[in-house]
């Protein structure tokens, strides 16, 4: 499969060595060999039918280097506007989308994604935006173009969330679904609760340590959290059919309300604070916000981990936990999802 | 209020009906937020077809009497707008494309698209000048596929890409919408996901509209014309035909069926499925209410006494009825699949189908326009469960004096497909009866019947003199209004 990976930060990175690393198990267990015919960054796009080395890319990513564009192949890209008409005619077969999550500007990379599609590439996207705000749209043009959308890294990371979201539903009424979705606020409220951390000391903290962003609101002010519970509510489908739900139908609350006495507080009455992302079935609405609950229960999951609580007529309540996010990890779900387009495409 | 407001060929002819039209979307501007949508002028769109046909048939003589018909009405428009130098550049750009078809003697569906949205361009830049006027703030242009709706590639009568139309339309125009900015896009006109021009076909601009009220989650959406609204009965053949000042959207869909004045079934699929109304209006009369279409308003109760089971009284005329019918046909699986693929493959628009239970026949009605070619498609594709007998019928009704069809492909020419419409129709016991005992009592007699399960409408057959007596009988019967 001749592939065109667009972003190449940890997890555009992380790709390329694992592309690397499995690739004699990727062709001998799945038959799947893949090459390379196009990368873009923020800068500069490189083409090549008969493939990019996979080490020349990565080294014109290593801090200081100058990026795509200098590549042989390579030239630099006057507007990232340009880039759908390059994905369209790159030849490629599948678009690895994999730019920035910007949830204010989603359309830079719904636009890639809808050009690769309207000109028969399958595609990957992990990044969140595109999938939360236009989910409808993308489904279709999968549809109409007969090809596939693949999305698993954009929840859970290497945590296969959405397979078992959509698993549990096609077998049984859904009630709804609670879960812990990020990493950073998870880090923050444990080490403001373990410490007696404000707020302020616990992100600035967790931005040291690299949990947490320069610019951390995507993570603490719940948006991250909100796409995430869109895409799962979509994907399931835990809505009706012609309906959809998009990130801006989540009623979103972020952490930085809480303070060190409401973490005291919760824990004189057995009770830890978590940021929960949670959906109610019957209602179709969903939120995401700072909840207590109680120490020890299936909510109460360590910092960097995440959990998907589904709640079933018949079958109760289903749990999957997992660490939810981390290059490698995300990585990995983006190969999971370029074998099951190998596989499914056959 | 956010307002989708829709200008027909007939609102859109000549300067001073656009400066008309431009000050009602100018007044409607100072306390809502509105889009307006144009048609290109009235018969504009049937010119710009025949400069297509006489440039694939080399007619260069004929291209170029019909292209000067066109430039001279949009410049001289053009002219009193102060939009003649744009509208110079998209005459000039037809004619090459003209030109081109000429040169290769070839016009794809693709390039007549090309041609025939020059129409709406134009009307687009005659509205945004004068819009532009009229607010004392420049207007906003857009051609349908720049406002964001993208079809696939069936050119001439492409499918609109929803959801992704819906997501594009909001992006781009809401922001605008929002800024009270005077908006104004081409109706009828899209483009594919590769940026092609295509043509979104039936329902034209009013399906623009609706696509854009859904999109921007318009409150009503306006469809001007030079006509008060939707009426009971055509008033040329009842005089007492009232104006409908409200109907359902299963009404309306179903009324557009039947052909009446209405808007194409598939223009308000967008507005019905997202709960907006839809208002006809008279761009002439604006003062007039019009008639309102939508999801619930005015249900009549049929039950109660002074009932309007019946709301309209559509017919369609120059008809044919084609029976199908042999003893093969009787319990063999795919016979009516045989036939349908037989006639979708010729392209043949059915409006009516009846069979009976025994399973010997099946009648379809299409217009005498399509009979010559249904027929010859269904005697090719029906031999194997008909054999090769046609009987050739003249050309008139009198089917009492032919013996019924055992066996072959029976042709009843010119007749009338009656069709009354109403939601109280539905559940009530007796209102058929009253349908054809009306009928009967006019002694008329009733070629065929067919009722879906909708029981929206029933919709029979006579003969094309019977049809307006029919009309008469049941509107009188009813008083619908």
């Amino acid at each position: 499969m001749r592939l065109f990976i667009v972003g190449l930060g940890v997890v555009g990175k992380g790709v390329l060595e694992l592309l690397d690393a499995r690739r004699a198990e990727l062709a001998s267990h799945f038959g799947v060999e893949t090459r390379l015919v196009g990368v873009a960054d923020s800068k500069g796009v490189a083409l090549c039918e008969d493939g990019l080395a996979h080490a020349e890319v990565l080294g014109v990513k290593r801090p200081g280097a100058a990026g795509v564009a200098s590549l042989p192949d390579g030239r630099p890209l006057a507007s990232q506007d340009d880039l759908p008409e390059v994905i369209a005619h790159s030849g490629a077969d599948v678009l690895i989308e994999l730019g920035p999550t910007q949830m204010r500007s989603p359309r830079p990379a719904t636009d890639r994604l809808l050009a690769a599609m309207g000109a028969g590439l399958h595609v990957i996207g992990a990044n969140k935006a595109p999938l939360s705000t236009a989910f409808a749209a993308l489904t279709e043009a999968a549809a109409v173009n007969n090809v596939l959308l693949r999305y698993s890294a954009t929840v859970g990371a290497g945590t296969p969330m959405l397979t078992l979201a959509r698993a549990a539903v096609m077998g049984d009424t859904l009630v709804g679904f609670r879960a812990i979705l990020n990493g950073t606020t998870n880090f923050i409220l444990s080490q403001m609760r373990s410490s007696g951390a404000t707020f302020d000391s616990a992100l600035a903290e967790a931005q040291r340590l690299g949990w947490a962003e320069a610019d951390p609101s995507n993570d603490v002010d719940g948006w991250d959290t909100a796409m995430k519970t869109a895409i799962i509510a979509c994907h399931a489908p835990a809505i009706p059919p012609g309906r959809s739900i998009s990130v801006h139908d989540v009623r979103t609350v972020g952490i930085r309300g809480v303070s060190a006495r409401d973490h005291a507080d919760a824990e004189a009455q057995g009770q830890v604070i978590k940021l929960v992302a949670s959906f109610d079935a019957t209602t179709l609405s969903a939120r995401v916000e700072p909840v207590r609950v109680p120490i020890g229960s299936r909510l109460d999951v360590p910092a960097g981990g995440n959990v998907l609580l589904i709640d079933l007529k018949h079958a109760g309540e289903l749990a999957l936990f997992g660490r939810g996010a981390g290059a490698h990890e995300t990585a990995a779900a983006v190969l999971r999802d370029l074998v099951d387009i190998a596989l499914s495409a056959r | 209020m956010k307002l989708i407001m829709k200008f027909g060929g007939t609102s859109m002819a000549g300067s001073e009906k656009i400066r008309h039209a431009a000050s009602l979307v100018a007044q409607a501007l100072r306390q809502h937020h509105v889009v307006a949508v144009v048609s290109a002028m009235d018969g504009v769109t049937e010119q710009l077809l025949a400069i297509a046909d006489h440039a694939e048939a080399g007619d260069r003589s004929s291209v170029e009497q019909v292209l000067s018909q066109v430039r001279s009405a949009h410049e001289s428009t053009a002219d009193a707008l102060g939009c003649l130098a744009e509208t110079r550049e998209l005459l000039s750009r037809l004619e090459s494309l003209a030109t081109g078809i000429m040169a290769v003697g070839e016009c794809t569906a693709r390039s007549r698209d090309a041609v025939v949205s020059f129409g709406e361009r134009m009307s687009t830049r005659f509205m945004a000048a004068a819009l532009g006027v009229a607010c004392g703030s420049p207007a906003r242009g857009f051609d349908g596929g720049d406002a964001g709706i993208v079809t696939n590639n069936h050119f001439g009568e492409a499918d609109p890409l929803m959801d992704i139309s819906l997501m594009q339309v909001r992006d781009r125009l809401a922001p605008l919408v929002e800024a009270r900015t005077p908006v104004v896009v081409a109706g009828f006109i899209a483009q594919t996901q590769s940026g092609v021009m295509s043509t979104i076909g039936r329902g034209g601009s009013d399906y623009t509209a609706t696509i854009l009220g859904a999109a921007l989650g318009a409150d009503e959406i306006h469809i001007w014309s030079d006509v008060d609204g939707l009426m009971t009965a055509d008033p040329r053949l009842v005089p007492g035909a009232r104006l409908l000042s409200h109907l359902t959207f299963a009404e309306a869909i179903e009324m557009g069926k039947f052909g009446a004045k209405s808007m194409h079934p598939r223009a308000l699929e967008p507005a019905a499925e997202h709960g907006i109304p839809v208002r006809m209006r008279n761009t002439f009369k604006p003062d007039n209410p019009g008639t309102l279409i939508g999801s619930a308003v005015g249900q009549p109760d049929a039950r109660r006494p002074g009932e309007t089971a019946v709301r309209s009284v559509p017919m369609l005329k120059n008809m044919a009825m084609i029976t199908v019918g042999g003893a093969g046909m009787i319990g063999r699986p795919g016979t009516a699949a045989a036939l349908f693929d037989a006639l979708a493959a010729a392209r043949i628009n059915v409006h009516m189908i009846c069979q009976s239970v025994s399973e010997a026949g099946i009648s379809v009605v299409v217009s005498m326009a399509q009979l010559d070619r249904a027929k010859t498609a269904l005697e090719r594709s029906m031999r194997p469960f008909i054999g090769t007998r046609t009987i050739h019928a003249p050309a008139t009704s009198d089917t009492s004096t032919s013996a019924p069809v055992l066996h072959g492909i029976d042709v009843v020419g010119n007749i009338a497909i009656v069709a009354p419409v109403g939601s109280g129709m539905r559940g009530v016991p007796g209102v058929v009866a009253r349908i054809f005992s009306a009928v009967a009592r006019k002694n008329l007699n009733i070629i065929a019947i067919a009722q879906g399960s909708s029981e929206l409408s029933v919709c029979f057959a006579v003969d094309k003199d019977a049809g307006p007596e029919a009309v008469r009988a049941v509107h009188e019967e009813f008083d619908s209004r």
